[in-house]
C-alpha cells in the first residue's frame, strides 16, 4: 500500500543522513507578477481573482476539525471503542459534477462526467443554444438555420445535405433529404424529420415564419432504441420563457431532448434539465437506424434567447 | 490498567450479541457528537476490580435492596472490628456497582464522612475499600451524587497521591480524575488543594509502574481539557515541572502497552491548542520528543504492524506538533525538525490510516500544511522533493472529508515558493491530477485546484504548454461556466492570460 520507498525511508536502519538542514534547498522564486488579477465585484470593489495565500493553521480543541478524534478518544475512555468491526467513517472519493450553469448533474465517476460534457455540452449552437451530437450537425445547423446566405443560396441549388456522415449527397428540399434518408439509410419513416408543432405562445407563432410541416427537428438526443420503452417520468421541465412544447408520437423513437442553457458572459441564466434516462441512451451500432438522430428546436429565425424545451416518446 | 484488548466491556455486559453492541456502540457515538457540539463531551473511566471478573462468571453479582444497602453502610459506621468491617466495606462495595445504590447510600447521613474516615483509618484494607467506594461514586451516572457532594474526600485523596501504595494511588488518582469535568468550581477547589504538585510527586515516585503514570495522564488531561478552564490551571502545570515526565513517558514499550503513552500525549495535546506559552513547551523538548515518537510510529506503520490503538496515540500528538509549529519562525524551530523522516511519517499515515480513519489522514496532511506554509518553509519544501514523497500526496487527492482540500493547501504551499517548485511539482505529475480535480463535485476543490493551476502556469509557460497536451484545455473550458463565480474568474483569467500562443479557441464548437 505505502510506496516502497516511503518504506524504506521510514524503516532504514542504516545510518543516512537524514538531517533536513543537510538536503539541497531549491531556489526560491517570487509570486508571478503575471498571477495579479483583478475584478470589480458587485459591490463595485476592485478584488484579487487569485486570493490563495500559504498560511498556517492553528486549531484549538473544540474546532470541528478534531471532531472525529476526539470522539474516537472517548470511545476509548469509555470502553466501547475495542470492537471487532469498527464501523467507522471511511474515506469517499469525491463525485464529479458537470459546472455547466443549470446543469449541475453529479456523477461517480469521471468516465461519467466525461461522457456526459461530451455529448451535452459539446457542439452547442452559440445563436439558439441547440446542442447537438457531433461538430458536423452543428455546422449543418448553423448552416440551415442561422445563415440567411443559405436560404437564399437553397432557391438555387441543392442545398440540404443528408444527414448520415460519408453520404455527401444533396437535395433541394427538406422533404426530398427526408425521403432519402428514408429510402436509402432506412431511417423510420416516423423519425422526427417533421414535428407537428403546438404552439403555444401565439406570439412566437405569429412571427414563426416556417412551415410547421416542414420543419426538420434537431434534438440532443443521441440515441434511441426503437425497442427499448423509455418512458418519461415525468413531464418535461419548462422554464419561465418556455414557449413550446410539444409531445412526439412515434414509438420509434425514444429518447429524452434536453435544452442547455449554457452561460455566457452577460446573459440571463435560464434553468433547464438533464433527465436520468441520458445515461440509458445508447449508440446503436446498426448505421442505418443512424447513430444520430436530429431534429432542430422549432425555433424562427429571430434569436429571442429563449431556450425551448421539447420532449419526445 | 487498561487492557486494550479486553473483549469484556461495560457496554458488552448487557447484550451478548454482537450487532446489539454494534448498535449501542453507534447510537453512543451519535450522542457522544452531540455532547461535543454543546461542549459537553466528558468522559469517566471506572476501574475494574479483579474480583469483578470472577463474580461476573459465577453470577454472584445481584442487585441489593435498599434496607440491605442501609443495614450494610450502618455495619460500616458502627462496626468496630477491623477485619469485619473490611468485609462489610467489600460487600458495600460491590453494591454501589449498581447505580441505584448511590443514591441510597448518599441519602443515609454523613455517609462520605464515614467513607473518608475510612479511607484514612489505620487498616489498609479497609482504606483500600473505601476508596472503591469513593471510585465508584465518583462514576454515578446520577446527577445528586456530584463533586461538590464528595469534595469532603478530595484533600485526603490529593494527599494520597503522594502515598507509596500503587493500586491506592491508582484508585486516588481516577477518583479525582472522575471528579474534574463537573464544574469549574470542583477544578479550583482542587488547584488550590494542590493538585498539581501532588501530580508532579505522584509520578516521579511510581514512574516505573506504568498503571500510575497512565492514571496522571488520564487525570491531568481531564483537568486541563475541561471547559472553561480557568486561566490557571494550564499555567500552574506549565510552571510545575510535569512537562518533562510527561516527554519522558513518550516512548514505544511494547510490554506495557500503549496506555500511558496515550493519556501523556493527549495532555500534551490540550496544553498545546490552549496556546497559553507554547514556547515553554517548545523549550523543555516537546517538539523534539513528538516528532521523533511520530518518526517511530512512522516506522511501524511502515512495517505493517499497527497495533490496535495505535492510532489513539499518533492523533494527539499530530495535533501537538500541529499547533505547535505555530510558535515562533520556523527556523527557530528547526533544530527540534531537523529529521526528515518527519516529513515521511507524515506522508505514511494518511495512506495507512484512509480508509479507517480519514479524519487522522487529514489532520496529518494539516501538520505537512503547518509546514510548507511559513516563511520558511523552503527546506520542507525543498525536502518533499528530494525524498519524492508528493506522489504519495498527490495520491490523496481523490479523496474527500476535507483531505483533498488539505492536500490541495500544501500543494499550493509549494507551489508559492517558486518557479524551480512548480516545476518539480509538475515533475511529480500534478498536471494530470489536476485535470481530474479540476472535474468534481465540490466547488472549493475546484477552487483551491485553480489557485494551484494558476500558480503553475503563471510561473513557467512550459507548464501551460503541458497542461494542454493533458488534455486539460476543455476541462477549463467547461468551468468557465459554472455557476460559480469564484471559479468562473479563476477559470477564465487562466484561460485569457495563460494559454499557449498557438492555442486558439475555437468559437464555433465552443460553448
Amino acid at each position: 500500500m505505502l510506496p516502497p520507498e516511503l518504506i524504506q525511508l521510514l524503516t532504514a536502519s542504516d545510518l543516512v543522513d537524514l538531517r533536513i538542514d543537510a538536503i539541497p534547498k531549491l531556489q526560491v522564486g517570487f509570486r508571478p507578477g503575471s498571477l495579479f488579477s483583478s475584478f470589480t465585484s458587485q459591490d463595485g470593489e476592485a478584488k484579487l481573482t487569485f486570493t490563495y495565500i500559504p498560511h498556517q493553521i492553528l486549531l484549538n480543541k473544540d474546532h470541528e476539525f478534531f471532531e472525529d478524534g476526539d470522539i474516537h478518544r472517548h470511545l476509548y475512555l469509555q470502553n466501547l471503542s475495542t470492537c471487532p468491526a469498527y464501523d467507522s467513517p471511511t474515506a469517499r472519493q469525491c463525485g464529479f459534477r458537470c459546472h455547466i450553469s443549470g446543469c449541475s448533474q453529479v456523477f461517480s465517476t469521471v468516465e461519467d462526467y466525461e461522457h456526459h460534457y461530451n455529448t451535452l455540452h459539446r457542439h452547442v449552437c452559440s445563436s439558439c443554444q441547440r446542442s447537438l451530437p457531433s461538430a458536423r450537425l452543428l455546422d449543418i445547423h448553423i448552416q440551415e438555420w442561422h445563415d440567411s446566405l443559405f436560404s437564399i443560396l437553397a432557391e438555387r441549388q441543392d442545398m440540404y445535405q443528408c444527414l448520415v456522415e460519408g453520404c455527401g449527397l444533396k437535395y433541394r428540399t427538406r422533404e426530398q433529404r427526408k425521403d432519402h434518408m428514408i429510402k436509402i439509410h432506412k431511417y423510420p419513416s416516423d423519425f422526427m424529420f417533421d414535428k407537428a408543432k403546438r404552439i403555444k405562445n401565439i406570439k412566437i407563432a405569429k412571427k414563426n415564419m416556417l412551415q410547421k410541416g416542414t420543419s426538420m427537428e434537431v434534438s440532443m438526443s443521441i440515441m434511441i432504441l426503437p425497442q427499448s420503452p423509455l418512458s418519461p417520468s415525468s413531464p418535461p421541465q419548462t422554464n419561465r420563457d418556455h414557449s413550446t412544447t410539444e409531445r412526439d408520437t412515434p414509438t420509434g423513437f425514444l429518447g429524452r431532448c434536453v435544452s442547455a442553457r449554457v452561460l455566457s458572459k452577460g446573459s440571463e441564466v435560464v434553468a433547464g434539465g438533464f433527465r436520468e434516462s441520458l445515461k440509458v441512451m445508447s449508440l446503436r451500432q446498426d448505421a442505418t437506424l443512424a447513430s444520430v438522430w436530429s431534429g432542430v428546436c422549432f425555433k424562427n429565425n429571430i434569436f429571442d434567447n429563449k431556450s425551448c424545451l421539447f420532449n419526445s416518446r | 490498567m487498561w487492557r486494550l484488548n479486553a473483549v469484556r466491556h461495560k457496554a458488552g455486559r448487557q447484550g451478548s450479541d454482537l450487532e446489539e453492541f454494534k448498535f449501542k456502540r453507534r447510537a453512543h457515538e451519535k450522542e457522544l457528537r452531540r455532547a461535543r457540539k454543546d461542549s459537553q463531551l466528558v468522559s469517566k473511566r471506572l476501574l475494574l476490580n479483579d474480583d469483578d471478573d470472577d463474580e461476573e462468571e459465577d453470577g454472584t453479582m445481584d442487585t441489593l435492596a435498599s434496607d440491605q444497602v442501609v443495614e450494610l453502610f450502618k455495619m460500616v459506621r458502627h462496626g468496630r472490628d477491623l477485619v469485619k468491617k473490611e468485609a462489610d466495606l467489600r460487600a458495600l462495595r460491590k453494591a454501589l456497582r449498581s447505580p441505584s445504590a448511590h443514591l441510597i447510600l448518599i441519602k443515609q447521613p454523613n455517609s462520605i464522612a464515614i467513607l473518608v474516615t475510612n479511607l484514612c483509618g489505620p487498616n489498609p484494607q479497609c482504606r483500600l475499600e473505601a476508596a472503591r467506594c469513593l471510585h465508584e461514586l465518583s462514576h454515578s451516572p446520577h446527577s445528586e451524587v456530584d463533586s461538590l457532594r464528595l469534595r469532603q474526600a478530595t484533600p485526603y485523596l490529593i494527599t494520597f497521591l503522594s502515598g507509596q501504595s500503587p493500586k491506592f494511588t491508582e484508585l486516588c488518582l481516577y477518583t479525582l480524575g472522575n471528579m474534574c469535568p463537573d464544574s469549574e468550581n470542583v477544578r479550583d477547589m482542587l488547584l488550590a488543594q494542590g493538585i498539581i504538585p501532588a501530580l508532579n510527586n505522584c509520578i516521579q515516585i511510581h514512574r516505573t509502574n506504568l498503571a500510575v503514570v497512565e492514571a496522571v495522564g488520564f487525570t491531568l488531561s481531564q483537568l486541563i481539557s475541561a471547559n472553561y478552564v480557568t486561566g490557571r490551571i494550564i499555567p500552574a502545570v506549565l510552571a510545575s515541572g510535569l512537562i518533562p515526565h510527561l516527554l519522558s513517558v513518550l516512548t514505544l514499550d511494547s510490554q506495557f502497552g500503549l496506555g500511558p503513552v496515550i493519556e501523556c500525549a493527549w495532555c500534551l495535546h490540550y496544553l498545546a491548542c490552549s496556546n497559553v506559552d507554547n514556547g515553554a513547551l517548545v523549550a523543555q523538548g516537546t517538539l523534539l520528543r513528538c516528532t521523533s515518537l511520530l518518526v517511530t510510529l512512522g516506522g511501524v506503520v511502515a512495517k505493517g504492524s499497527i497495533e490496535e490503538g495505535m492510532e489513539l496515540l499518533i492523533w494527539p500528538l499530530l495535533r501537538c506538533v500541529g499547533n505547535l509549529l505555530l510558535s515562533g519562525p520556523l527556523g527557530a524551530l528547526q533544530p527540534q525538525l531537523n529529521d526528515s523522516r518527519l516529513l515521511a511519517a507524515l506522508c505514511a499515515f494518511p495512506q495507512a490510516f484512509l480508509q479507517t480513519h480519514p479524519a487522522l489522514a487529514r489532520e496529518s496532511v494539516w501538520v505537512l500544511n503547518n509546514l510548507t506554509a511559513a516563511a520558511d518553509s523552503s527546506m520542507f519544501c525543498s525536502a518533499l522533493f528530494y525524498l519524492n514523497l508528493v506522489p504519495a500526496l498527490i495520491q490523496l487527492l481523490p479523496f474527500s472529508h476535507g483531505i483533498n482540500i488539505m492536500v490541495l493547501r500544501v500543494l499550493g504551499n509549494i507551489a508559492h515558493q517558486g518557479r524551480e517548485y512548480c516545476l518539480h511539482l509538475a515533475q511529480a505529475g500534478l498536471l494530470p491530477a489536476l485535470c481530474a480535480t479540476l472535474k468534481m463535485a465540490d466547488p472549493e476543490v475546484v477552487t483551491f485546484s485553480l489557485e494551484v493551476l494558476g500558480q503553475l502556469m503563471a510561473s513557467d509557460p512550459q507548464l501551460a504548454e503541458e497542461f494542454v497536451r493533458q488534455s486539460g484545455l476543455p476541462v477549463l473550458e467547461a468551468i468557465q461556466y459554472s455557476n460559480q463565480e469564484t471559479i468562473r474568474l479563476r477559470a477564465t483569467h487562466l484561460l485569457e492570460h495563460h494559454l499557449p500562443a498557438h492555442c486558439t479557441v475555437d468559437t464555433s464548437a465552443s460553448p
